[in-house]
């Protein structure tokens, strides 16, 4: 006989970081100011998941919320430079 | 504080310094060398120092309700009953669930983990807090381990009359001059019957290899003295046991004797 599990479920906390910028990346804000919330979001989240799943997840939400779009033609490179940064605490802006 | 809560903090700590135009990260965990405590001398000193308390509140209600009083009632600490639970559980698991912390990096619920502690200080107490719920799982898989001892019997048995027929085929067959038949897959022996086990212990590399056999999501090795498990380290049996040992880091799988057998999990050793 097994007891009843009590243990919680498995949570994505990197799925529940990204439901938590959603709303600040909204296109209706100036680019700088969304590309600042990503790199703080990505900065704040690269403890959450390995380097690669933490870039996935995140170029997944700047295609998502538009910033892809919005940055043009190298937007993926410059993303990844953004995120890349974040990852090692620094601020690809100065 | 929960995952998201602290995510929420260094988010906001993120934005403020973004703004300042500090680019070195406030968390203590990666960018501020200059915020390092002091070294702990007393590591230097020929003493044993004072070890943390084990952090029980990390540990969700229900198993800190279970812990305290089991720890209590054995008459140890809660990280002496804990860290034998946690890694017997790993074994339980075994390799058949495998942690996939990035696409291109697999590693199986392999934990290694050893209890030090002076003589009398509760080490094996601790240990058998956790073997006597294993034990009882064990009783309780008593009828099915019958169940499998009695099908192993029964291809046995296959195979002694399929090799028979076999063997009359051939002598026939020679007897007329034609070629002599193959045997048949089913003529070989299922060999013998190993029990699945869940936990062994002070086992050597060619029992474990043989129970991996039998149990190939892995067992628990448990070790009551690591001076006993070391001392085995150098000595050679169709292979050095180092080797063996090495290779159960990552739980790959176990050739010992020319025979293949799947992955050891865990061992648990108590030693002084």
């Amino acid at each position: 006989m097994s007891a009843p599990s009590t243990s919680p479920r498995a949570i994505d906390l990197l799925q529940q970081a990204a439901a938590f910028l959603r709303p600040r990346l909204e296109r209706s804000l100036p680019i700088h100011e969304r590309l600042k919330t990503f790199w703080a979001g990505c900065v704040a989240a690269r403890d959450l998941g390995a380097t690669d799943v933490v870039e996935t997840e995140f170029l997944a939400l700047a295609s998502e919320t538009g910033i892809t779009a919005d940055l043009g033609r190298h937007a993926e490179t410059d993303l990844r430079h953004v995120i890349r940064m974040a990852l090692i605490g620094s601020n690809p802006f100065q | 504080m929960t995952a998201l809560e602290d995510f929420e903090r260094k988010f906001d700590q993120a934005q403020r310094q973004f703004s300042s135009g500090d680019d070195k990260q406030g968390d203590n965990s990666h960018n501020a060398g200059e915020h390092w405590p002091d070294p702990d001398w007393s590591l230097f000193d020929d003493r044993r120092g004072d070890l943390p308390e084990f952090p029980v509140d990390m540990l969700s209600k229900a198993l800190r309700d279970w812990l305290v009083p089991a720890a209590r009632g054995a008459g140890v600490g809660p990280d002496q009953v804990f860290i034998p639970l946690l890694t017997v559980a790993s074994t339980l698991v075994g390799a058949s669930r495998p942690v996939q912390p990035s696409r291109s990096w697999t590693e199986h619920l392999a934990l290694w983990t050893s209890v030090v502690g002076f003589s009398d200080s509760g080490k094996t107490p601790g240990l058998n807090v956790t073997l006597r719920a294993l034990a009882a799982i064990e009783r309780d898989r008593k009828s099915k381990l019958g169940e499998l001892r009695r099908a192993h019997e029964l291809r046995a048995e296959i195979a002694k009359a399929a090799a028979k027929k076999w063997k009359a085929e051939v002598a026939v067959a020679v007897e007329e001059g034609r070629p002599a038949p193959e045997m048949p897959p089913e003529a070989a022996g299922p060999g013998e019957f190993v029990s699945p086990r869940l936990s062994v212990t002070d086992a050597t590399i060619e029992r474990l290899t043989a129970l991996l056999q039998a149990r190939p999501s892995g067992l628990a090795a448990i070790y009551d003295e690591l001076a006993g498990l070391f001392s085995n380290m150098g000595r050679y049996s169709n292979g050095s046991d180092r080797e063996f040992w090495n290779r159960r880091g990552t739980g790959s799988a176990v050739s010992s004797s020319g025979r293949v057998g799947r992955r050891s999990r865990s061992i648990i050793s108590s030693s002084a």
